[in-house]
């Protein structure tokens, strides 16, 4: 009896050495998948007795966005929108009536810069996602940039003015008013995506949940550690990392109920040359009006670097889709106008410069291990 | 109970033998040993980092869980993580095992997927640029 006393203790030791390693409380359920033709990976966080159950019913409802809207996908509803020259209404489902009709107000409100109708012109300068694949990653290079003449050519048909949408008898319709008009909304699908999960775990009752497309986060409810409720921690990738140098260029805390969203020109871009040696960054960011990447400037020999362009923008908001459109707005703003913009719609923001300086908008909780850009941005 | 009976009592039930002090010295070895990683093994990992053609994702080393790359299935148990599936030809990634000290990497190049563990991160989740 007593050696088996022992053996009990010898086993509690061992667990008590084990467990100590690990966690208590609450936990939470986490999953990553990928979705839209695999670009993009969708992630969640759920804190819920059924959290695999709450991932599924999340995964769903972005599989059938993607299966709406993904404009390389030859069955969705947007490509056949895109390759169809009818300028009569087209009756749509819901999510592509939210979303056009989004993609048009805020096209609007940022006086151009943020334009869903601008499908040709990246697949004119390769950053669109076949032409990423093709030459991103320091895989090549186009053998031309477009022209001017070429842009101004498809700037006719790049106007968020050639689209109409109207609902009627609880049915929703979209038409174009000239053939070409061909949309993309890579620029706030994921922000939609995230939203309709959002609503999903509330709807669920989550307590707690991290929603991540491809760095679209959406945060539920706060953070809980070991039982116990916190702020979450949100790190912004550093734009212009390198093996030595740090992962973030900052990150702050905040508690939950906001979306955070980052639009920037280092991981969807390529290198051209024109053979001089200098590598230009052609980013997959393109300026609503001028049809040109924002890390691009006329100049040069036809394109040269654009040193003061956002290299970086984040947005903190409720809506998602909202943060990601305004992230790529301001982008294409540049820090100027984009800070006023961050002000008058009353949204947190921080943009970061090419030339490594900053533009905080709002109030953030920074973490102080992390950060680097310390210029402020000054106004000219 | 007399005095007497009560100290024969204490006699019979001492409480340690040699055998229970052989026996408790090995546990308490044990235990130390599974402490070590918590002491001396500053190297064991906190987080994932999956890198996707240059597109970064990090994963908690903390929480199983299984992530769909597309061409690669990982597989993170028992703060370690491993690939479980790859449609890759040469199956380097797969054959690399399971990893779960800081700086450890499985690597596939035909699919430019870098996977490497790192230490303790401050942050729930990061925010970058990727876009589509």
């Amino acid at each position: 009896m007593k050696r088996r006393n022992a053996v009990i203790l010898s086993l509690i030791l061992t667990a008590v050495a084990v467990l100590s390693t690990g966690c208590s409380g609450e936990k939470y359920y986490s999953q990553s998948k990928t979705v839209f033709s695999s670009s993009i990976v969708f992630s969640a966080q759920i804190m819920h007795a059924d959290g695999k159950g709450v991932y599924e019913q999340m995964y769903s409802a972005v599989q059938e966005i993607g299966q709406t809207v993904n404009a390389v996908d030859e069955n969705s509803a947007l490509y056949k929108f895109n390759q169809s020259s009818t300028t009569d209404w087209t009756e749509v489902n819901e999510h592509f009536y939210n979303l056009a009709s989004t993609a048009k107000s805020v096209y609007e409100k940022t006086d151009g810069a943020f334009n869903c109708a601008v499908l040709d012109a990246t697949k004119s300068w390769g950053v669109d996602s076949v032409g990423i694949a093709n030459y991103g990653y320091g895989q090549g290079q186009p053998a031309v940039l477009p022209s001017p003449s070429e842009l101004t050519a498809l700037k006719q048909s790049a106007s968020m003015d050639n689209l109409s949408v109207k609902t009627e008898s609880g049915k929703y319709y979209i038409r174009k008013t000239i053939p070409d008009l061909k949309l993309d909304f890579g620029g706030l699908a994921k922000g939609y995506c995230a939203d309709l999960c959002a609503e999903i775990a509330r709807n669920r009752g989550v307590k707690s949940a991290l929603i991540d497309i491809s760095g679209n986060i959406v945060l539920v409810g706060d953070y809980y550690e070991n039982g116990n409720q916190k702020k979450w921690g949100v790190g912004v990738i550093n734009p212009r990392k390198t093996a030595s140098n740090s992962r973030y260029v900052c990150g702050f805390k905040t508690n939950g109920g906001v979306s955070i969203v980052t639009a920037g020109d280092y991981e969807r871009y390529y290198s051209f040359d024109y053979g001089d040696g200098e590598k230009l960054r052609v980013c997959h960011i393109i300026d609503g009006q001028t049809l040109i990447p924002i890390s691009l400037k006329t100049g040069g020999q036809g394109y040269e670097e654009n040193a003061q362009a956002v290299c970086s923008a984040t947005v903190v908001g409720e809506s998602s889709m909202l943060c990601d459109a305004y992230a790529t707005a301001i982008a294409v703003m540049g820090v100027e106008r984009g800070k006023q913009f961050l002000t008058d719609e009353g949204v947190s923001g921080l943009i970061f410069t090419a030339d490594k300086k900053r533009a905080v908008v709002g109030q953030f909780d920074f973490v102080s291990s992390q950060t680097l850009y310390l210029t402020e941005y000054q106004s000219v | 109970m007399s005095g007497i009976e009560r100290k024969e009592k204490l006699k019979k039930t001492r409480v340690f033998t040699l055998g229970d002090i052989i026996v408790t010295a090995v546990a308490l070895a044990v235990s130390l040993i599974a402490l070590i990683p918590l002491f001396w093994g500053g190297e064991q990992g906190k987080t994932v980092v999956v890198s996707v053609n240059g597109v970064e994702s990090e994963y908690s080393l903390s929480v199983n869980q299984q992530i769909d790359l597309g061409s690669m299935v990982l597989v993170i148990e028992n703060g370690e993580v491993f690939v479980k599936e790859t449609t890759c030809p040469s199956k380097v990634c797969y054959h690399t095992g399971k990893i779960s000290q800081v700086n450890q990497k499985i690597v596939c190049l035909p699919y430019s997927i870098v996977i490497t563990v790192v230490g303790e991160s401050e942050f729930n989740a990061d925010t970058g640029g990727g876009g589509v």
